[in-house]
């Protein structure tokens, strides 16, 4: 068909299709929101996966996009039911069947620059594997609390730790799994990461844990301890009512003084009849707030609230209700208390560990009301003085104080809502985010997520995120042991990661400084523990 | 309304419900033995298949600019290994259409001959050109060929044979016999029909009563002397057969043979690469030359975008098109910018 031109005719052009012309590994479609391209039908692509989309369409323009796989679906470019049927075994255009990848743009690199992306990549550009490189921005928006390391897939970005901002932590963090995908070990790593920066004298905030598991201390099961982590001791500051555990002359005695309780404290642990609320809250107002417990035990007390009109019923319940918590919370003393020790250590910027197993839950429960009470007033007072290091409170089960209904816990909720403004962040952690109030949740601002089976769970998390969580609801779902996905301010979208294994972080934090040599970091990590 | 539509579907129905074996074998003149297996044979040689598409993309009444692609592919078994495009522009002007016929025929075909169309023949002037154009890829086709490969053409030859393109096929007739290629032209459409008080459609009738004479296996039937119409020319050398390439598909094709091919070679050849997933039944490469070549809707609106918006390069104003356009598509144009 080699023919000259003509002159009714014109042969616009011809042209060869073979092998080497392949629309594999490139953008086909679709818009700013969705980038789709085509592989070949044999090779594999994981839903989580980072591609890198390089336009150099226009002259001395390079971008680079960014996408996350977030679906891989069977097509090709046969309609009907051809690989339906028992005959249609023989396959003749291999080339012909493919998957198509789905991705969401996650933004675009120019000169070095990391943005959001308001164009699409030029039709056909080239698609890759994202690569080390090509995540170096993140390095620079990552804050400083290393968690673990940037994750493509199922593979590790060794180059590129995982850090949380510490300025971010008094606007809330929420730390979401199903049983064993590894929450502790992420609370250990982070921890850890806190307990270096104090030692350092660099922590921007206090980190409270009440730990009603004894898993913290000393580990369980094999697993190792924030005790364990010798270089940087001295960033912990440690309570206990474990006679065990206080044998270590670093541990202190738990001790909470009987003038420090108040009625709210008691008012959240039981189920109240209105009567019963009501005579409560008329104790601050009838009793002086520091002597309240004796006094309302008394003869005297009982007649003057009798005289205010109350039953006498009423009070009995109160007063029994009050030797009941006495007897069960023996670190209650009349005098001595370790609360002052526990604010200050965490305005100094202390990880503090509050050691109380075998607690039940509502002791633990009084406990944490208490502790959060006085945090938030002095933290409040610190903040009308002006300063003062933030601090976060760790919540275990935090559903069952967040919940927002009946059993939620009006304290807490008041530090979701306002313990921003003071320099107080709740720390959530949970396995069932959809039972914490969809309000509350939407007031954190960092979400780590750590594989969620329920859809439930995952919409709730999705409806809440200060970033669009929505298209990670399948890699969410296949998350493995240890993988995260971690939403959080400051870093430009949701980023996946593998958290550091608090035994091997743990082996590298106290060998630092020990040699010059770097050890292998992504080398080291497994998959961590039940 | 529904009424009238009743009784057209009922005449419908007349020619498509299955019409009784013996009347077929009794009017046809065709017998159950006249149906033949075919034993697919091992073929690794090279398949070469054969297409082409053509879309107006400006319609000026008295003459039609035609986008025309044309191109074959190329299969080593079942490996597809590449797809030949050609694409070109045609003004089918009466006035002027056998000048540039005649330069074809001469540049690809080295004819030199008067080309002239029958005044009843001058509305498909560009199916004509299309013609000639796939011819001239059949050609090329045949030239890339090698002994025993087989090569498939999109469509007849037998009634083409005495039309202004004798001379072309008996060029590409004598390449295919000094090549030692075989030649086949499919037909995915026939308006072979047979008389059963109405014109029955012959290759639809016939692909069902041979499925029952031969369930099993793919068959063929030679339509020699067999009462058909319309019957090709007298000067019709080679052979019309109708095929089913596989006993599983629901269709049978009309295949035409030209002389000197090896028929029964031919056919199982084609016939051991008409078993794919994807277009069981027809031979595959067929299917994909069918596939690539074609021009869809949106090409030919895109391009036809992209002539109006040269012609208003070149100052003329869309009134003007307006004016000079088809009243037919100056009715479909929507209203807005045209140039």
């Amino acid at each position: 068909m080699d023919k000259e031109e003509k002159t009714r005719t014109l042969l616009l052009d011809r042209w060869t299709i073979d092998g080497s012309r392949s629309t594999t590994y490139r953008i086909i479609s679709k818009n700013v929101s969705e980038y789709n391209f085509i592989i070949p039908y044999k090779e594999r692509v994981e839903v989580g996966e980072i591609f890198s989309v390089e336009d150099t369409s226009v002259e001395d323009e390079k971008i680079t996009f960014l996408a996350r796989v977030t679906d891989i679906r069977h097509d090709s470019n046969y309609e009907g039911n051809w690989d339906t049927t028992l005959r249609g075994t023989e396959f003749y255009d291999q080339d012909q069947i493919f998957n198509r990848v789905v991705a969401e743009p996650l933004g675009c690199i120019i000169e070095d620059r990391f943005k959001k992306s308001r164009i699409i990549p030029s039709k056909f550009s080239p698609v890759k594997r994202a690569e080390a490189g090509e995540f170096r921005f993140l390095s620079e928006v990552m804050g400083d609390i290393e968690v673990g390391l940037l994750r493509n897939g199922s593979r590790l970005v060794e180059e590129i730790p995982v850090a949380l901002h510490s300025e971010a932590m008094d606007h809330h963090m929420g730390v979401f799994a199903t049983t064993g995908m590894g929450k502790s070990n992420f609370m250990k790593v982070f921890a850890a990461s806190c307990m270096k920066m104090a030692a350092q004298g660099r922590s921007k905030f206090g980190l409270l844990i009440v730990d009603p598991h004894g898993e913290y201390i000393k580990g369980k099961k094999g697993t190792k301890g924030l005790f364990d982590l010798d270089r940087y001791r001295k960033g912990l500051t440690c309570y206990s009512t474990d006679p065990g555990h206080l044998k270590d002359p670093e541990v202190s005695e738990l001790t909470v003084a009987i003038t420090e309780i108040r009625p709210a404290d008691i008012a959240v642990l039981y189920d109240w009849t209105p009567a019963q609320r009501e005579a409560l809250e008329a104790v601050s107002r009838i009793f002086y707030e520091d002597t309240w417990l004796d006094d309302i035990q008394t003869p005297e007390g009982t007649a003057q609230m009798i005289s205010d009109g109350f039953h006498e019923k009423t009070i009995g319940r109160i007063n029994r209700t009050i030797r009941t918590i006495m007897d069960k919370n023996r670190y209650i003393h009349q005098k001595r208390s370790s609360v002052p020790g526990i604010i200050s250590r965490l305005l100094k910027g202390d990880v503090v560990l509050v050691d109380v197993p075998q607690l039940s839950e509502r002791s633990e429960l009084f406990l944490l009301s208490l502790l959060s009470r006085q945090i938030l007033d002095r933290y409040k007072r610190e903040a009308s003085e002006g300063g003062g290091k933030s601090c976060l409170i760790t919540i275990e089960e935090a559903q069952r104080v967040l919940s927002g209904g009946e059993g939620s816990l009006a304290r807490f909720e008041s530090i979701a809502r306002e313990g921003r403004k003071f320099g107080v962040g709740l720390c959530a952690v949970t396995q069932q985010p959809k039972l914490i109030d969809k309000q509350l949740l939407s007031q954190f601002n960092t979400f780590v997520i750590l594989g969620l089976a329920d859809r439930n769970d995952r919409t709730r998390l999705e409806e809440s995120a200060k970033q669009d969580l929505s298209s990670l609801d399948v890699e969410i779902q296949t998350l493995e042991k240890g993988e995260a996905i971690i939403s959080t301010l400051n870093i430009p979208f949701p980023v996946p990661a593998r958290i550091h294994l608090y035994e091997t972080y743990l082996e590298e934090l106290n060998g630092e400084g020990r040699s010059n040599e770097e050890p292998r970091r992504g080398a080291k990590f497994n998959i961590p523990p039940d | 309304m529904a009424r009238d539509l009743a009784a057209v579907a009922d005449l419908i129905r007349d020619y498509i419900s299955p019409e009784g074996a013996s009347r077929y074998y009794q009017n046809t003149g065709i017998t159950e033995s006249d149906f033949s297996p075919i034993l697919p044979q091992k073929f690794e040689g090279s398949i070469f298949a054969i297409d082409g598409s053509n879309a107006t993309i400006f319609d000026l009444a008295a003459a039609k600019v035609n986008y025309i692609r044309t191109g074959y592919v190329v299969y080593r078994g079942t490996s597809w290994q590449r797809t030949e495009i050609a694409n070109e522009i045609f003004v089918a002007d009466q006035e002027s259409y056998a000048q540039t016929f005649e330069r074809n025929l001469k540049d690809i075909f080295g004819i030199e001959e008067t080309f002239t169309l029958e005044e009843t023949e001058l509305d498909r002037l560009s199916t004509y050109f299309r013609e000639l154009q796939e011819y001239a890829a059949l050609f090329e086709a045949l030239d890339r060929a090698q002994e025993g490969d087989l090569v498939l053409y999109d469509g007849g030859f037998a009634f083409w044979k005495e039309g202004p393109f004798k001379a072309v096929l008996d060029q590409i007739f004598e390449r295919a016999e000094n090549v030692g290629a075989d030649l086949l032209g499919i037909s995915k459409s026939s308006t072979f029909s047979w008389n059963a008080g109405l014109s029955r459609p012959f290759v639809q009738d016939t692909a069902r009563i041979g499925s029952q004479v031969i369930p099993d296996r793919p068959w063929m039937i030679d339509l020699k002397d067999k009462n058909i119409s319309p019957r090709p020319e007298s000067s019709w050398k080679g052979k019309i057969r109708v095929v089913k390439f596989h006993p599983h598909a629901g269709r049978a094709f009309r295949v035409d043979v030209p002389p000197l091919i090896d028929a029964d070679r031919a056919l199982s050849h084609a016939a051991t690469r008409s078993s794919s997933a994807e277009c069981l039944g027809y031979p595959h490469a067929l299917f994909r030359a069918h596939r690539e070549i074609r021009i869809t809707d949106q090409e030919s609106w895109l391009l036809r975008r992209a002539l109006l918006d040269e012609l208003g390069s070149r100052g003329v104003s869309e009134e003007q098109v307006r004016g000079f356009l088809d009243y037919h598509d100056f009715m479909e144009m929507r209203p807005g910018r045209m140039l």
